[in-house]
């Protein structure tokens, strides 16, 4: 938390009266980037939503202000997150393989787990977990974010833990 | 499995998720079971997985990409003036510094777009251009056609993924029924990935893309749209970036779904707007919530359904209005309706939004009348998926559609063809297995893409009986990672 703030800070330190974008990508586009990264289980697919977020949010008429920047473009982010694959018939033609890693590049197996489980789970599910469990968002955050009640949140935790909890259990035993 | 308070558990991982005396209720259960508290530290352990920081990626350039063939993605085609600046400004971004964006103040070491002025930030009258118009391009794809059409052709959408890019290889294939071999009738490359309007249509649900006459197919590649002549393989865009088109009924209108007006941000809207076949100026009808779909037309043209935040909404062409919403179908597949010409009644709907319980099958009369459950399907919505329905062009009460298996994490799998019979409600499962199937046009057979057993969308189509249900002749075979995703059946 004390690190989203002094990144607020920065950002409005910058940008008395308009946001700096490059600052705003710089400073947010990391844990936006993240974000999708792994609710998407794609790094071709979270650069393409990435680069939508941000598309969007400079054509936006109007900007927050510096210190509701992080929420805003998480609130973007996770809208185009949820509403991009609704038709699940097309997933297994997306470029997942596409995640080779480059030369000293980190490389955490278990986190790619997590994101082949999360791929495999309801779209706004893994979204709304990614939010609440990566990002820290608060209930009623994320209810303001995706435009549902904080009861559809908690209902959308709990049926995501447990289709996760299936799906990762699914890929512990190599049955996927 | 019911006597395990799961629900509770799951519950129990949000800070206010039970109350006093259900906490110390699952306490108790806890204590003594001991499936529940393997299954309390799994849930708990995956909360730590998924709280565990994503391994730091290098942040991409902050540039909008074009994808290998030249085409516009759509999102950047809307507002051109807008997309103008933003391309420029992130096409210096890409050479690793990043620019200030619109009206910001200049850095040291930066590099400045030349175009960044405060006066090119779209206004709320510029941004009701909604609608992208796009210069008209050559004929993005290739055929010579299927040669004169007569007689009931079966049509399907052939893809071939291009293993090395996210683009693929999409072909409509036309077979004629009475006689003569299988021809090419279009072929074109899409993306398959990417940016989502270029990369949601690329397995075209072909039954509504064809005009009255079956002689001209409307298609989405790389988001733009394109009108193809049939029977000489002629292709001509209409200039507009668009998804998921269908052809109104009397010929007068497609229907695309489009990015909305530049300025609306949250919740991305996406529209549906309504176009000439000959081209000109697109008018924008409402906003769908279904970006993946495309409308079902009434048999006049003067309305069409589309997916409302409410459910299946019926929207008058001429004033945009919303005429009434048929409860909260309309989700979760690419085809939920069918609207015939004539016979009552004359709306078929699958109900994947379970309003009365279970996954369901629908119709209605008319434009007028409530909507009557037809098939209860005797299952929920997260364990049966129906999709697809079709009445039979030629037993005024008769229909199918396909029913999937779900389960939580997986893609739906065996998928059976279902006859029904509207007059009884007679549910039949058959012994097709297909992921889409339709009729030929004398009522005789079912034409199916036969599912593949361990991937998406099927490798064979085929024609069955519709007395026996037996596969009678073996139409078309993918092979090579090629795959059939739609079919439909035309007559001419």
């Amino acid at each position: 938390v004390q690190g989203r703030k002094e990144k607020a800070t920065i950002v409005a330190a910058d940008a008395s009266a308009q946001l700096d974008w490059a600052m705003v990508y710089e400073v947010h586009g990391p844990d936006v980037f993240a974000f999708l990264r792994r609710s998407l289980g794609s790094t071709a697919l979270a650069e393409d939503v990435l680069q939508d977020t941000f598309v969007r949010a400079l054509r936006a008429h109007s900007h927050p202000a510096a210190e509701a920047v992080r929420p805003w473009l998480f609130t973007i982010a996770a809208n185009l997150a949820v509403s991009h694959h609704r038709r699940s018939r097309l997933l297994a033609f997306l470029p997942f393989a596409d995640d080779a890693r480059t030369e000293g590049e980190p490389y955490d197996a278990e986190s790619e787990q997590v994101r082949r489980a999360l791929r495999s789970i309801p779209r706004d599910q893994a979204v709304t977990l990614t939010l609440a469990l990566h990002e820290g968002f608060s209930r009623r955050e994320i209810a303001q974010m995706l435009a549902i009640s904080e009861e559809g949140v908690k209902s959308r935790l709990a049926r995501g833990r447990r289709n996760f909890a299936s799906a990762y259990r699914a890929l512990e035993g190599g049955t996927t | 499995v019911s006597d395990h308070p799961r629900a509770d558990i799951e519950r129990h991982r949000e800070p206010d998720g039970l109350g006093a005396a259900e906490r110390a209720a699952l306490r108790a259960h806890l204590a003594q079971c001991a499936e529940c508290r393997a299954y309390a530290e799994e849930l708990a352990r995956n909360d730590r997985l998924l709280s565990a920081r994503e391994p730091m990626r290098s942040l991409p350039p902050f540039a909008a990409r074009r994808r290998s063939g030249g085409s516009v993605l759509a999102f950047l085609a809307a507002a051109a003036a807008v997309a103008l600046v933003v391309v420029t400004a992130l096409g210096i971004a890409r050479e690793g510094a990043i620019a200030p964006g619109v009206g910001a103040s200049s850095k040291p070491g930066t590099s400045l777009a030349p175009v960044t002025t405060a006066s090119a930030i779209p206004t709320p009258s510029a941004a009701s251009s909604a609608t992208p118009s796009i210069a008209p391009t050559a004929s993005p794809g290739s055929s010579a056609g299927t040669g004169t059409l007569s007689g009931n052709w079966i049509f399907v959408g052939k893809r071939i993924s291009d293993p090395s890019a996210p683009r693929a290889t999409v072909e409509i294939w036309g077979v004629p029924l009475d006689a003569g071999a299988a021809r090419l009738a279009y072929a074109y490359s899409t993306s398959t990935g990417g940016a989502p309007e270029a990369a949601l249509d690329s397995a075209p649900y072909l039954r509504r893309q064809f005009s009255p006459d079956g002689k001209q197919l409307v298609l989405s590649v790389d988001g733009e749209l394109v009108i193809v002549e049939l029977e000489s393989g002629r292709a001509r865009t209409l200039g507009l970036a668009g998804t998921f088109p269908a052809w109104s009924k009397d010929g007068s209108l497609i229907a695309f779904v489009h990015p909305g007006p530049v300025g609306e941000v949250v919740p991305p809207p996406m529209h549906v707007g309504v176009v000439a076949p000959t081209g000109g100026a697109p008018r924008d009808l409402a906003v769908t919530v279904e970006p993946t779909q495309s409308v079902e037309w009434s048999p006049d043209g003067r309305s069409l359904l589309l997916p409302s935040a409410d459910g299946l909404a019926l929207v008058d062409v001429a004033t945009g209005r919303v005429l009434r919403t048929l409860d909260r179908v309309g989700r979760g597949t690419p085809a939920v309706a069918h609207w015939r010409q004539g016979g009552s009644p004359q709306i078929v709907v699958v109900d994947n939004e379970c309003t009365q319980g279970n996954a369901r099958i629908a119709t209605v009369a008319d434009a007028a009348a409530p909507m009557q459950t037809l098939v209860d399907a005797g299952l929920p919505c997260d364990r049966v998926l129906l999709r697809d329905p079709r009445w039979s062009p030629a037993a005024p009460s008769e229909l199918l559609y396909v029913r999937a298996r779900q389960s939580p994490g997986i893609e739906p799998s065996d998928e059976v063809v279902h006859l029904v019979d509207a007059a009884s409600g007679r549910d039949t499962a058959t012994t097709l297995r297909a992921y889409e199937a339709t009729w030929t046009w004398s009522g005789r057979q079912l034409a199916v893409i036969v599912k593949s057993a361990n991937a998406p969308y099927g490798t064979v189509v085929a024609l069955a009986s519709r007395s026996d249900l037996a596969v009678q002749r073996e139409l078309l075979r993918a092979s090579g990672g090629a795959v059939f995703f739609s079919i439909a059946s035309v007559n001419y």
